[in-house]
């Protein structure tokens, strides 16, 4: 079959025997598919993805933007409200502020008039107190001391039992025995001018860590 | 190559060098605004939680104002209930009262000076007072000064059997002596 294409007219090696007078510029594209089709079909698909691309991120941004305009007129809706808001929030934390420090003022384990008078109301007959000590310093690093002297009646062997009795009733006790840890007999000793026993209990407060 | 081979290349395949052009535009207008989705998401992102946050603040603020109002109040008791410093007399005068009060003999009242305290709004403005009487009525008074019309903090606190009486009970006379701080203003 006979090939009409440019490159087959192309004289090879041989010497022309005769001259060529055709226009190669202007001989017809003979292939059975042109190439520019090819080159217009790869332009054009590539055009289209491009557009099609560019479409869909310019669709993205216009979305993007309608939201941010959507956000914004909630913004600008509720603006006001929130200013007033806020203001309420900060005279609301000035004013708790006064009273979580007037709570934390008076805030003891166990104040004095009620430990005394537990104390009283837990006082065996043969136990008289003499004199009752409270230390609250307000450092909570420092410990909160209470100390309860006295006397106690009977023999000494009888003494020393009530003594001991007692300091276990207040260990025992529901109030003072979840308040006051440890509670300990920290001496007894004979009277001179009594003769009873006379005692000492110390009276810790707990801290924090053990309760 | 001329500009006129350009052109008559053009015009030879118009269809592929409109394609082009159209590609060379296109790459061009999305590399310009290449930054611009990232930017709108992350303005989008800002507005939203901004917006959210707008709305839970006032949806959460609904009972705020009657809140505030209530709890004004209750400060501005607790400012009636505060001690001045500088008002000796008046401070004084609630000690004398609690003495005739509760019937007890008031042995000694002193106000100390106030210590430097910067970090919180209100001082502990310290006093030593000492009294005598029987049992009840100066457990009445320290009840009284305890949970009285000033806020009472008693630092320390020790109780002795007065002299000549029996021990601590209902019918003994004891002397006490407090340390203690009211709650106050300098």
């Amino acid at each position: 079959m006979l090939s009409l294409t440019k490159k087959s007219d192309v004289p090879v090696a041989a010497p022309l025997w005769h001259t060529n007078f055709r226009n190669f510029e202007r001989l017809p594209d003979t292939k059975v598919v042109r190439t520019t089709f090819f080159v217009n079909t790869a332009a054009g698909a590539a055009a289209i993805a491009l557009l099609l691309w560019l479409g869909y991120r310019e669709y993205t941004i216009f979305n993007l933007g309608e939201q941010i305009a959507e956000a914004q007129a909630q913004i600008d809706a509720n603006a006001k409200q929130n200013a007033e808001a806020l203001r309420l929030t900060k005279i609301f934390t000035d004013e708790d502020k006064k009273l979580v420090e007037a709570e934390v003022f008076q805030k003891v384990p166990i104040p004095v008039s009620e430990y005394i008078e537990l104390i009283g109301q837990t006082l065996p007959k043969e136990i008289s107190i003499d004199f009752a000590d409270a230390r609250m310093p307000s450092d909570p690093k420092q410990p909160m001391i209470y100390v309860l002297r006295g006397l106690v009646a009977g023999t000494r062997d009888q003494a020393a039992g009530t003594a001991s009795s007692y300091v276990d009733s207040l260990r025992a006790h529901p109030r003072l025995g979840a308040v006051l840890d440890p509670i300990t007999l920290d001496k007894l000793t004979p009277d001179g001018g009594t003769g009873f026993m006379s005692f000492e209990i110390t009276l810790k407060v707990k801290t924090e860590g053990k309760k | 190559m001329t500009f006129a081979d350009l052109i008559a290349r053009i015009k030879k395949q118009p269809i592929g060098f409109t394609c082009v052009m159209i590609c060379l535009l296109s790459g061009g207008w999305l590399y310009y605004r290449s930054g611009e989705i990232d930017a709108r998401q992350e303005e989008y992102r800002a507005k939203s939680e901004q917006a959210a946050k707008f709305i839970s603040n006032v949806a959460i603020s609904k009972n705020l104002p009657e809140q505030v109002a209530e709890l004004q109040t209750i400060t501005k008791e607790m400012d009636g209930r505060l001690v001045r410093a500088g008002q000796l007399a008046v401070n004084l005068q609630y000690f004398y009262k609690l003495e005739a009060e509760n019937e007890v003999k008031l042995l000694d009242v002193r106000q100390n000076p106030v210590p430097k305290n910067a970090k919180t709004l209100f001082v502990g403005i310290p006093y030593n007072v000492n009294i005598q009487g029987p049992y009840k009525n100066v457990m009445a008074f320290l009840q009284r000064l305890e949970k009285g019309r000033h806020f009472c903090r008693v630092n320390t606190a020790s109780f002795t059997k007065f002299a000549g009486t029996a021990g601590m009970g209902d019918g003994s006379s004891i002397t006490l002596a407090l340390s203690l701080e009211l709650l106050g203003q300098p």
